[in-house]
């Protein structure tokens, strides 16, 4: 029950798996908050804490909204043809912003802010998925530190842009080598996701990692493989310190 | 180096009727998740909901549910935090109005009422009538029919095919865990006859009916504070291939979060 057939396979997120990124932003935007809650497992400088209430936060402004490009040329899934199939059909990222991590564990809270250029708002308006992805492997990582999909995470995702604001909710992937299984363009990665040991995040307070212990055994499938389960919002970020 | 107590760690293990908290730790319930309602006079629609529990693990009580426990945390004090647009409302439950409970026997928790025990939210219920009597939501968990949702379901099956860690996880309510699935919150009983497209995680029950939401409502220092789901399984399609019904509803997370010791 928990393998997905070829079928459903082929709704997985193709973003971020070849080339340069282009942007193509609008011309006037405005100030935007993204946030991920969820809960496991995160190494923060020396210590790690298990099962902590983790919250990234992302500032950035929505001119930044960039459309993914191969070589100048929009990468469009072939899945989702634009206009028709459900969205955009583009798959599209915020490249700049203030990230922080911050860890909730025994009643004390740690944060990070993380040095520039290495997060991104990830968004798969064809598939589905939104989230925060990352170069920590040298390569855009779409579903790494965290990437949502299934739950109204994935129809919102469908539905609206990263200009709207909204609140949703859906299974949590903290995974290198998102997509774990291959499909279309996607070669996959045998079925996993890779450990992020060898691969920090770099903050004011350390190295950071974000772990995945809560998945199935052996298969990783691209949607019921985590077992995890957060929240993502929107929101206009109306602080006057930013 | 922290590391769990050792009569922390006996209390996953050392289980009797009634209470089970014998050493007394401070703990605290989070659960999370997006949904509909109403706090006072402030309506909202897709808001985050954060309900939060303090209390202490000796007041964990459990009976016995099928071939599992019951367990349930009525003591101490709750609030909701609701965020729409970015701005949250927080609110303060008068005493008694919800408790935190987790059932192994079913595979659900959350957290219950007088109203009903599953509301005002319960996680990884079942979603599927499919002809048979449905007077009350969630009498049974989304596992029980061999579906698979978030790490309530895998506890529940308790079967090879999730990791260690997950199989690992405490289910007593008085040590930290995580618990996860998709989110009910509803009073009464969801619609029924639901044909949304589903993949992973099947069932016929579309958006929760509520006629009477004012005696539904639990009390706050903001006023009536109710739940009323209003997307469920209701999603038809969305994407290329048509996900919809219960593989698009709300989830969500209930944390037990219970302070390291060092030894």
């Amino acid at each position: 029950m928990n393998k997905e057939p070829m079928a459903r396979r082929t709704a997985v997120a193709l973003a971020f798996v070849v080339g340069a990124l282009v942007a193509a932003a609008p011309a006037c935007g405005s100030p935007m908050v993204y946030t991920a809650n969820f809960v496991t497992n995160i190494k923060i400088g020396d210590h790690t804490y298990h099962n902590a209430s983790v919250t990234i936060v992302f500032k950035g402004d929505t001119s930044d909204i960039a459309n993914v490009a191969v070589g100048g040329t929009l990468l469009a899934s072939g899945l989702c043809p634009a206009p028709a199939g459900g969205g955009v059909g583009y798959f599209k990222y915020l490249p700049k912003g203030v990230v922080t991590i911050s860890a909730r564990s025994d009643g004390g809270t740690i944060t990070a802010t993380l040095l520039p250029n290495q997060v991104f708002v990830a968004f798969d308006s064809c598939n589905g998925g939104i989230g925060f992805g990352s170069y920590v492997t040298g390569n855009p990582e779409p579903a790494y530190p965290v990437g949502f999909t299934l739950g109204t995470a994935m129809s919102w995702s469908v539905n609206n842009d990263l200009t709207t604001p909204g609140n949703m909710s859906g299974s949590a992937f903290s995974c290198i080598g998102y997509p774990p299984n291959g499909i279309g363009a996607a070669q996959g990665n045998n079925d996993a996701c890779t450990a992020p040991d060898g691969y920090p995040l770099y903050s004011n307070v350390g190295h950071v990692y974000i772990y995945q212990p809560y998945t199935t055994q052996g298969h990783i499938s691209n949607h019921g493989g985590s077992l995890n389960r957060g929240t993502f919002s929107i929101a206009p970020n109306t602080a006057t310190d930013d | 180096m922290k590391t769990r107590n050792w009569t922390h760690r006996l209390l996953g293990s050392a289980l009797v009727l009634g209470t089970i908290g014998v050493q007394a730790a401070p703990v605290v319930y989070t659960l999370q998740t997006v949904g509909d309602g109403k706090l006072g006079s402030y309506p909202f629609a897709e808001a985050l909901i954060s309900i939060v529990q303090v209390s202490d693990t000796s007041h964990v009580v459990a009976t016995p549910s099928g071939s599992g426990m019951l367990f349930v945390n009525k003591a101490g004090y709750a609030r909701v935090t609701i965020v729409q647009n970015g701005k949250p409302v927080v609110a303060k439950f008068e005493s008694g109005q919800i408790y935190v409970f987790y059932d192994t026997g079913k595979g659900i928790a959350g957290f219950g009422s007088a109203i009903s025990p599953t509301y005002p939210v319960a996680l990884d219920c079942s979603n599927t009538v499919n002809g048979t009597p449905y007077t009350a939501d969630c009498q049974a968990g989304n596992a029980l029919n061999n579906y698979r949702d978030g790490t309530l379901s895998a506890l529940f099956l308790g079967s090879a095919e999730f990791t260690q860690q997950t199989l690992a996880l405490p289910t007593s309510l008085a040590q930290s865990t995580l618990l996860t699935g998709h989110a009910h919150m509803c009073a009464v009983t969801y619609t029924v006859g639901n044909s949304a497209n589903t993949f992973e995680d099947f069932g016929d029950l579309g958006t929760c009916v509520d006629p009477a939401p004012a005696a539904h409502t639990l009390m706050t220092d903001h006023g009536g504070f109710f739940l009323q789901d209003m997307v469920g399984g209701s999603t038809v399609s969305v994407g290329p291939n048509g996900w919809g019904g219960w593989d698009t509803s709300n989830v969500g997370y209930l944390r037990v979060s219970v302070p390291e010791i060092d030894d």
